[in-house]
Parts: structure tokens; sequence; C-alpha cells
């Protein structure tokens, strides 16, 4: 119980001096969010663009007279997985990133074979506009491809004729069989906030959280510590413990700041999501101790803290989706950290699988963790 | 109060320590000294319970360091030689954190970090982030820290090295301060006037033994009031030793190529017997300075070193 309660004097101490420092503030909560706005948008934005689950919105603005046709482009748009909505005023139109513009009388104006314009507007950059625009273009062609055919017979197309059309078998199918289970893979904020978060959390224990025991070595500290009544063993949990806070501190914002300011979606297995969190959090306290045992300088263990986050982060699929690599890339991952707590992120959040499908990385990070903390606390030293 | 008995550390071949006893009580300021390398600091290292002695026992009160470690340390104060501060925290915060690791709590702790910020001169700046103090301020909070849990023991590691001349004045009325309410002191330095002005017993060390031990009024007995004559020049050793053994009670305590150390009592008055005998000896001597019984010309009569060397 005394050890407990010494290693946990030593935890909250060492919290609140890390949280004083500059960089630990500016690396556990600014610079996340800024990673998560702008590479989230270069890849993509908010949510996925496929999946059936969560169509992508879209604003439609059409007048009333805009008639029949105007429905068939909403159905078209509907099938290709976009949620149209009509705002009611024009500030609520302008704040969805892809609107629809149909002119008044469209279907009558069409009818009559007279050119009329919709207008697409899409905000942002990069491939996910690109393909709104070839979803959108489908969704278009589509009705007029019906109308040809509608129009065909001589007389004026009705609603009917497009009912009927809908109804009868396509003379042309093209089947489409998955060789596998399907996998979206994961873009923009799906796979930015936790990569980001991943990344970052080891990038803060490796640099701040060891380079603290690097300096409170080098400034003797730690042999000041060692002449206290708390023991080796709780001197070293509480710094052990001290710098797990501080990972879930991290996580915790992230997640937070990630649901109500970017619409992350968790997936319904939450609680196995924590949990494989809170080892990633244990895993890169105890390799924060090792390392902070190692190093000889606060430079060094600068160094050696970015260079680990940034290469871990990139294999292990932090940076970009690791579906889209060459497959020795996605082999490499598998074996290491990094790969271990993405896959399984990406098990649960964006693959939606069962929370036993992560257990496997639940094991390796937390095996990792106890491993790299039994190390930890043999090599720690005062001096 | 404290007690050590045969300590003896090694590192491998080296032996850092070897077989230092002594014995300091309350209210005393026990020094120890020596040049650096002397084993002064491995000796602190072992009492505080950094170091695992290789051989030997420290107690403290009765309680053995290794043995019954937490008890021990629970009556130990330390200052370091380093300023062993958090620097982004204020004097206040410190205090705070080394009293809370000797498990003070509340209003307890509130208590003493008031009393020790008001004896140690900082509590009109105890907000205040270290980082911002001078170097005096830091040394006077860095014993502060060492004495906040109230300790019966107290070691101070060179606490005065780089201190300008006023803060040290300050300082060291802290440490008699200390001793007057009843508290044993261990001191090291390697300042010879520091340990001359402040220590009521002292323990000369070097190469990890003790080579004296006792008062300062014992210490300059065993030198029988005898001064110190240095001599640079050029010098033939075994000629000088032989010229030099006719001068009444002269003994040489040193020599070589360039200087030379002869220990006599009123050497001002035997100066031209000394001159004579170097001069049959060819010797060419081109600087002379005496020096009274001191501490350092023990140390020299001891080691045939300087203190500083």
């Amino acid at each position: 119980m005394t050890m407990l309660r010494s290693a946990l004097f030593i935890a909250r101490k060492d919290v609140a001096n890390m949280l004083k420092q500059k960089e630990t503030l500016l690396w556990t909560f600014l610079m996340p969010i800024l990673f998560f706005f702008f590479i989230g948008q270069v890849t993509g934005g908010f949510g996925p663009s496929t999946d059936p689950d969560r169509p992508d919105p879209i604003a439609l603005r059409a007048p009333d007279d805009g008639g029949f046709l105007v429905e068939e482009i909403v159905r078209r748009l509907e099938d290709e997985n976009y949620r149209v909505d009509r705002p009611e005023t024009d500030e609520e139109f302008g704040s969805y990133a892809r609107r629809l513009t149909i002119p008044e009388g469209f279907t009558d104006a069409v009818l009559a074979g007279t050119q009329s314009t919709i207008t697409f507007a899409r905000s942002g950059e990069g491939t996910r506009v690109s393909l709104d625009r070839v979803r959108v273009n489908r969704a278009v062609y589509t009705v007029l491809a019906d109308l040809a055919v509608a129009s065909s017979t001589g007389s004026r197309p009705t609603p009917e004729d497009f009912a009927k059309l809908a109804a009868m078998p396509r003379a042309l199918t093209l089947e489409i069989e998955p060789a596998g289970e399907r996998k979206v893979i994961p873009t923009g904020y799906e796979q930015t906030i936790p990569g980001t978060m991943v990344m970052f959390t080891m990038l803060v224990l490796l640099t701040s959280g060891s380079i603290l025991l690097v300096i409170e070595r080098q400034q003797g500290l730690l042999r000041r510590l060692a002449s206290t009544p708390i023991s080796r063993g709780a001197v070293t949990l509480g710094k052990w413990g001290a710098r797990m806070a501080l990972g879930l501190i991290q996580i915790g914002f992230a997640m937070l700041v990630g649901t109500l300011l970017f619409g992350m979606d968790w997936g319904s297995a939450l609680p196995m999501v924590l949990l494989l969190l809170f080892s990633w959090a244990a895993f890169n306290a105890s390799l924060g101790i090792v390392l902070g045992n190692l190093a000889r300088s606060e430079a060094q263990m600068a160094g050696i803290g970015v260079m680990t986050s940034m290469v871990l982060g990139a294999l292990g699929g932090c940076w970009w989706p690791i579906e889209i690599t060459p497959a020795w890339m996605q082999q490499l991952q598998l074996a290491l950290p990094t790969g271990w707590i993405m896959d399984g992120l990406h098990t649960l959040v964006s693959f939606g699988q069962g929370s036993s499908a992560a257990l496997p990385h639940l094991l390796a990070t937390s095996l990792g963790a106890v491993v790299l903390g039994w190390i930890g606390a043999r090599t720690f030293r005062y001096q | 109060m404290i007690e050590l008995t045969s300590l003896r550390k090694e590192y491998g071949d080296l032996v850092a320590v070897d077989g230092v006893e002594f014995a300091a009580q309350a209210g005393e300021i026990f020094g120890l000294l020596g040049p650096n390398g002397a084993g002064k600091s491995t000796t602190i290292g072992c009492i505080s319970g950094l170091l695992q002695p290789t051989a030997g026992r420290v107690r403290v009160l009765g309680h053995d360091i290794v043995a019954d470690a937490v008890a021990a340390k629970q009556l130990l104060g330390i200052v370091p030689q380093e300023l062993a501060l958090y620097e982004d925290l204020s004097a206040r915060e410190n205090l705070a954190y080394w009293g809370g690791a000797y498990g003070l709590r509340g209003a307890e702790l509130r208590g003493r970090v008031d009393t020790v910020l008001e004896t140690i001169g900082l509590l009109d700046r105890a907000k205040e982030p270290v980082k911002k103090y001078s170097g005096g301020m830091k040394r006077r909070l860095n014993f502060g820290c060492g004495v906040i849990h109230e300790p019966k023991v107290l070691l101070l590691d060179e606490p005065t090295v780089g201190v300008d001349p006023q803060s040290r004045v300050r300082l060291l009325d802290l440490v008699r301060a200390q001793a007057e309410s009843g508290t044993c002191v261990l001191y090291t330095t390697h300042y010879m006037e520091e340990a001359q002005d402040l220590c009521d017993r002292l323990a000369i060390m070097d190469n990890g033994k003790i080579i004296a031990l006792g008062t300062l009024e014992e210490l300059r007995g065993e030198l029988d009031e005898r001064d110190l004559l240095r001599l640079t020049g050029t010098f033939d050793a075994q000629r000088t030793r032989a010229a030099l053994a006719g001068v009444d009670e002269a003994e040489v305590v040193h020599v070589d190529e360039t200087s030379l150390m002869i220990s006599m009592p009123d050497a001002w008055s035997k100066l031209p017997a000394v001159f004579g005998a170097l001069a049959a000896a060819d010797a060419d001597v081109r600087a002379t300075t005496m020096t009274q019984p001191s501490l350092e010309t023990l140390f020299i009569k001891l080691t045939g070193r300087e203190l500083r060397e």
C-alpha cells in the first residue's frame, strides 16, 4: 500500500510537471487537431464515400416546378449512396460540402428539348472531390439515358414510363462478386484521426516523457529521489504511471476532439477500442522508460523519440491506410507495434468487426507493454 | 546518530572507499575533507543509500541503511552538490515535492514549507519558477529541500561549490542553525577554510581512506605547530635531502626537480640555514612562501600533495 501511495505521488507530480512544459502541451493538444484537420481534408474529409450505412450528404436546391425528372435525379443520387437533403435557407445550403442546383421548370424545359444546366458545387480538393463529380455525373447521365429510351416511342415521357423502365430487367448487367470479405479502405478522418492519435501518443511519450527522465537524471533529481524513503520499485512504477497517464490524457483528448469536431464514429465495439488504446498508452509508457534509461542526453533522446515515432508511424499505417501499400509493407506492418494497433483499430472502427477480432492485437500490445515495462524497471538508473 | 563501520565500496578493481569508519553525534558538524577523487562523494552515496556498499555498515540512529532503508532514509536529509531542483516549478512547489517524498502531507506539509521558505529567505518569491532565481537563491532552495522534513542527520555534499561569498556566508549560517537545533550535520568539502570555520570534528580522506580524524585542535596538534615552507626553483632531490638533514628539525615533505616543501617549527628564524644548505646543494631557488599550521599543511604533511591538486 505504501509503495502504491508513493508511486501515485510520483506519478501525480510528474504529470503536473510534464503538463507545465510548453512542448508537451503543443504536441499533446494542439498539433493533433491540426493534423486531423489538414491531413483529413487532403485525404477526403468526412466519412467514407462507399459505406452504405453512412451515405454522404448532398444539398439539393430545386424549385417546386422542377417536375418529376428532379425526383428521378434524387433517386439516382440515392443509388450512388448520397443522402439528399433539401435545406430551406441559403445559409444552410451553403454549409454543405456538396451542393446541387436544378433550375426552374427543369422537367418541362428538358422535355421540350431546351438545354438546361444543373450545377454541382463541391468544397475542398483531392481525390474525393473528383469521385463526387463522377458519382453525380453518373446519376444525371442515367436519368438522361432512361429519358432517351422513354422518348423513343415518340410520346412525351411520363413518370410512369420511368417507373416501368426501372422495373424492367436490364438487358446488360455487370455482376461483381468480391473475392473475399469486402473491406472499405478507410480514408479521410476515419484514417487520419486514429493514425495521428496513435503516432502522436508515441511521439509525446518518447520525447516529452523520456526527455524529462533524462533531465531529471542529469540534474541529480533522481539521485536526490534515491535518498528519500521511496523505494526503487515505487519510483519506477510512479515514473511509468505518469507517462501512462499522459498517454491516456492525449488519447482521451484526441477521441473527444475527433468525435465532437470531426464527427468520428468509433464503431460499435467501443469498449474494445478503449482497451486497445489503453494497452497502446501502456506500451509507449514502458518504451519511454526504456529509452529514457538508455539515452545519455536530452538531444539524443529527442532524436531517438522523433525518429522512432515517425518511422514506426509511417510503416505501421498511421500516415496512410496500410491497405493501399504494397504487399511487403502490409506484411511488415504486422511485425510493428504501430501496425498492431492500427490494424486493430481498422478492424474495429472501419471494418466493423466484433471485439474478438482485435483480441490478438490487444494481446500483442499488452505483452509488449509488460516485457518493455520489465526491461524498464531492470534498467532504471538514478545516475 | 550516524555510524560508519568498515565501509568499503569497490568498482571492479578500483577501491573507491576503503574501510572508512567514523561516528557523528547530534548537534555536531562533522567535516569530511579531501581532494576531488578522495572518496567523499562515494561515501556520501553509500550513506544516502544511493550506492550499495561492497562491505561494512552505515547506521542512522541504529537503522541500517541497507537492511532497514526506509526507516534510515526517513531520518536523513541530503543537500547534493548539484542543484537538484525542478526549474519550472516554484520554490513552494519544489519544497512541497520533496516534503511529499518524505511522507509529509496536508497542513503539516504546508506549515513546513512556510517555515523553510522563511528560514531560507525566499518567502517573498515563493511562487516564482526556480529558473528565474539567482544562483545563490537556488543554492538556498537546494538546502531548504534537504531540511524540509526536519531530518535528524543532514548530509551536505560540497554545497558551496561555485557560490558567491555572500551566499556562502548565508548558507553556512543555515548549516550552523541546523546543528544548533540538534541535527547531526555531515559536511563534505575541499575548501579548508570552510572546514576550519564550520566543523567541530573532521576526517581527512585520501585515496578512499581516512588519514586523519579529530577536532581541529587535535589535528593541529599532529603538526606540532610546524610551519610549511614551499620553494620553487631547480633541485636535485638526493642532494637537497642530504643538505637539509643538517638543518635543525627540518623535515622534507616533498621534493622534485622544480619544487620543495619543508615542514619545520619557527621556519622564519631558520630561513638563513635553509638557504645555506640549499646553496651547498647547488639548488636554484626562485620563489619561497611560508604557511603557518593549518588543515592545508596537515594534508600536505600527510599526503605530500596539496588539497586542490
